[in-house]
């Protein structure tokens, strides 16, 4: 990057991106620990029963709180491991488009840290570092603060995971309260945020009805199925909105 | 089914999604249909698990127990998403219809 290379000489140094990075992250931190209690308290407890490792290696090594949330969900009624896998897909295919938002910032960095940059992207470091970016541009130690802003996100999720497997642990007789439904609630809030547009509404008002029609299919093959035609008549039907706003 | 292997491809597939583009380095044009595809897929995928799951379709795929306690939790939960605009908030009051309505064997 051009950029890069102009800016090299008044470059701020690396602890002032490193504290910088944490500080725009913070905000973000303080709102995903809620959620990892959350998760680590689901994940142990009932119906499902995970291990506290395998839990920790959910948060360690998937990283991904929504795909977490799901993947409970789901082996929960015993979903074959190919459509949890599916659905992280799906559910994580936004990546690409902040890796693609984000790659001229870093293509001039080695291969090991362009691989670490990509590996810890979350949708709290994209938002925070996005908007860095555009505000201060890139310089010789930009990266210093998204590294910092990867590490924080991660050091936070794990910490909070840990803290809510010992809370899961504490709620082993506590089957059928129906404590479950808190993940669906974190899906319903993500879902009924975005229904701002006609597309999304669309989207949302297919998926709900073809999955609920395709229940019986084996396999869990109505989500897919759902997921896919919703996307695709959401697709359609914007299109033809603004066809018919041009016309 | 094993725990472990579920979560290694959830791993794997996550570095597939997040690194090519950062190793490659290349500036890529996303044509613009793929990026509104794109932009449905999280509202898509999870209606598709919230619908079945409120009206209890994995226990019985007939139908036959639409009439249940998540399915209030539901319409609580989209009420307050909408009310409040708050995650915490939803969760709240999601959990607290799932779990009161349960507790006093409404259904």
């Amino acid at each position: 990057m051009q950029a890069a290379a102009d800016l090299g000489a008044a470059a701020p140094s690396r602890r002032t991106e490193i504290l910088d990075g944490l500080k725009i992250t913070l905000p973000f931190m303080v709102g995903a620990a809620p959620f990892g209690v959350i998760f680590g308290a689901l994940a142990t407890s009932q119906p499902l029963h995970l291990s506290p490792f395998e839990t920790m290696a959910l948060s360690l090594f998937v990283f991904s709180g929504s795909a977490q949330f799901v993947a409970i969900a789901l082996m929960a009624v015993a979903t074959p491991a190919w459509v949890i896998w599916l659905v992280t897909f799906i559910l994580n295919l936004r990546h690409t488009l902040y890796a693609a938002t984000l790659v001229g910032y870093v293509r001039h960095l080695s291969l090991g840290w362009r691989f670490i940059l990509s590996a810890g992207l979350t949708d709290e470091t994209f938002a925070a570092m996005e908007d860095r970016y555009r505000r201060l541009g890139v310089h010789r130690n930009s990266h210093w603060a998204y590294l910092a802003s990867i590490i924080g996100m991660h050091v936070n999720w794990n910490c909070w995971t840990m803290i809510g497997i010992a809370v899961g642990m504490q709620m082993k007789g506590l089957d059928g309260l129906g404590l479950e439904f808190a993940a669906i609630a974190t899906f319903i809030g993500m879902v009924v945020q975005k229904l701002r547009t006609a597309g999304a509404q669309t989207a949302a008002a297919v998926a709900g009805i073809l999955a609920a029609l395709l229940a019986a299919l084996p396999y869990k093959a109505g989500l897919t199925i759902a997921t896919l035609v919703a996307i695709a008549v959401a697709v359609i039907f914007e299109r033809h909105l603004e066809r018919r706003g041009q016309a | 089914m094993s725990v472990g292997i579920v979560i290694l491809g959830m791993a794997l597939i996550n570095l597939v999604l997040r690194c090519p583009l950062f190793l490659v380095a290349n500036h890529i044009r996303i044509p613009g249909i793929i990026e509104k595809a794109l932009a449905h897929c999280p509202v898509a995928v999870l209606t598709a698990i919230i619908v079945p799951f409120a009206l209890h379709l994995d226990q019985a795929p007939d139908g036959s127990q639409w009439l249940n306690p998540d399915l209030f939790a539901t319409i609580a939960a989209v009420a307050a998403s909408l009310l409040t605009r708050n995650l915490m908030a939803t969760i709240a009051i999601g959990l607290g219809v799932a779990v009161s309505l349960r507790y006093l064997a409404v259904f």
